[in-house]
């Protein structure tokens, strides 16, 4: 018929465009002649749905590379400062932290207390700003400590230097002396990640300690102004 | 204590961008801690400057937060749409340091066609990518750069004209024959 043959022409015209608008590179007017076509031509929007698939998977390619030590400390704060404050949804947030919680529990996983305890206390009241430190050795950062502004509070510790590997032991001291055992936990040539709730408010925190099963302290983070 | 390598990981990207969207901060840093070598190493193939790089995929990082309640999952994964904001930001940046784009140098050519990844990486790498990885590396080295240029660099065919010094008619032909290929091995050789 002679609109298939008109359309199949215009096709034949198009696809030479196609990669390029797939990959992202395509400009201008031969942009909008593409857009134009796509919108009432199925067969091209198909292999345009092929083509997005490669794209997307070129991107991937990408070196992975670890960001300068810092980044996420500064990230927080970049974001802490762009977005404001919000009152967390409860009923989503513990939704979601829930069925976490249920999937490793089906797939058998033990889940510590303190990740428990967290998920099951009572609502989150109105967030503080969340507080950041770096965990340092000697001077040396080997990584940073993020405590959460929510009541209660939790905390996220990560490693991104050193060589240490083996049993690590976290603790907190609060501003009154106290001091609260968070548990221990393992660091592989330096390197790892772990959180954990507190029972208190997050501006009641005054250090963070992370020692070996010695009592060896590797790194401290002051956490408190 | 829960560790990184367990818990987290069950966590899928579009559960961790719901809860971005009402304000939990544990699956803001999940979620960075989950893409930020990706979104660096990314930034820092584009770019080739480790500051530039590092404020690029911050950048890409907040905007991607403060859109978590928009991301719509039918318009394609959350891997490809943090990668493709930050390409996107990086070519931006790019354009702005320098009128005329800086060549990339060959390893981004010769590591892209490497599949050894990282199991943490893992997460966030698809099955078509490892397949186009193999592919990638099957190509003629003449389409592999000219994909590699619109894609990762945001190149135009005029512009990899000029840059491979070749008619722009060549380049726009490299670019479709490249992608047709890679086509036929990621996505139909796959298809029942």
């Amino acid at each position: 018929m002679s609109f298939d043959h008109e359309n199949s022409t215009v096709c034949e015209e198009i696809s030479s465009d196609l990669s390029e608008f797939a990959l992202g590179s395509l400009t201008g007017r031969s942009r909008s002649l593409v857009l134009e076509h796509l919108s009432s031509c199925a067969p091209c929007r198909g292999e345009l749905e092929s083509l997005a698939v490669v794209a997307d998977a070129l991107l991937e390619l990408a070196p992975v590379v670890e960001p300068p030590l810092g980044f996420e400390q500064r990230l927080v704060e970049k974001y802490c400062a762009h977005v404001p404050r919000r009152r967390a949804h409860r009923s989503l947030r513990l939704a979601s932290l829930a069925a976490a919680a249920v999937i490793l529990l089906a797939l058998g996983f033990v889940i510590g207390d303190a990740a428990i305890t967290h998920h099951s206390t009572p609502a989150s009241t109105q967030s503080a700003p969340p507080v950041t430190a770096q965990l340092t050795s000697q001077g040396r950062i080997l990584g940073h400590v993020f405590v959460s502004g929510a009541h209660p509070a939790w905390i996220y510790m990560t490693f991104d230097e050193g060589k240490w590997s083996g049993t690590a032991w976290c603790s907190v001291t609060l501003k009154n002396g106290r001091v609260k055992d968070l548990g221990s936990f393992s660091l592989t040539n330096g390197y790892g990640a772990w959180d954990a709730s507190i029972d208190v408010a997050a501006n009641q925190v005054a250090t963070a300690q992370v020692t070996d099963a010695s009592g060896h302290v590797l790194a401290t983070a002051h956490l408190s102004a | 204590m829960k560790h990184r390598g367990d818990a987290e990981n069950l966590i899928s990207d579009e559960a961790l961008l719901s809860g971005i969207a009402v304000g939990d901060e544990r699956a803001v840093l999940i979620f960075v801690r989950r893409y930020q070598r990706r979104l660096f190493g990314l930034a820092l193939g584009i770019l080739g400057d480790a500051g530039l790089a590092e404020d690029v995929a911050q950048e890409a990082f907040i905007r991607i937060l403060r859109h978590a309640a928009v991301f719509d999952a039918r318009r394609g994964s959350v891997t490809s749409w943090a990668l493709t904001i930050t390409r996107n930001l990086a070519i931006d940046a790019s354009r702005l340091r320098r009128a005329i784009p800086v060549a990339p140098s060959d390893w981004v050519f010769t590591n892209l066609v490497s599949s050894d990844i990282a199991p943490d990486d893992a997460l966030v790498a698809s099955d078509a990518s490892s397949r186009l990885s193999v592919a990638l590396g099957q190509l003629p080295i003449e389409q592999r750069r000219a994909v590699v240029l619109a894609s990762l660099y945001g190149r135009t065919a005029a512009e990899i004209a000029v840059e491979e010094s070749i008619p722009i008619g060549t380049a726009k032909s490299r670019i479709r024959l490249g992608m047709a290929r890679l086509r036929v091995d990621v996505v139909v050789k796959e298809t029942p």
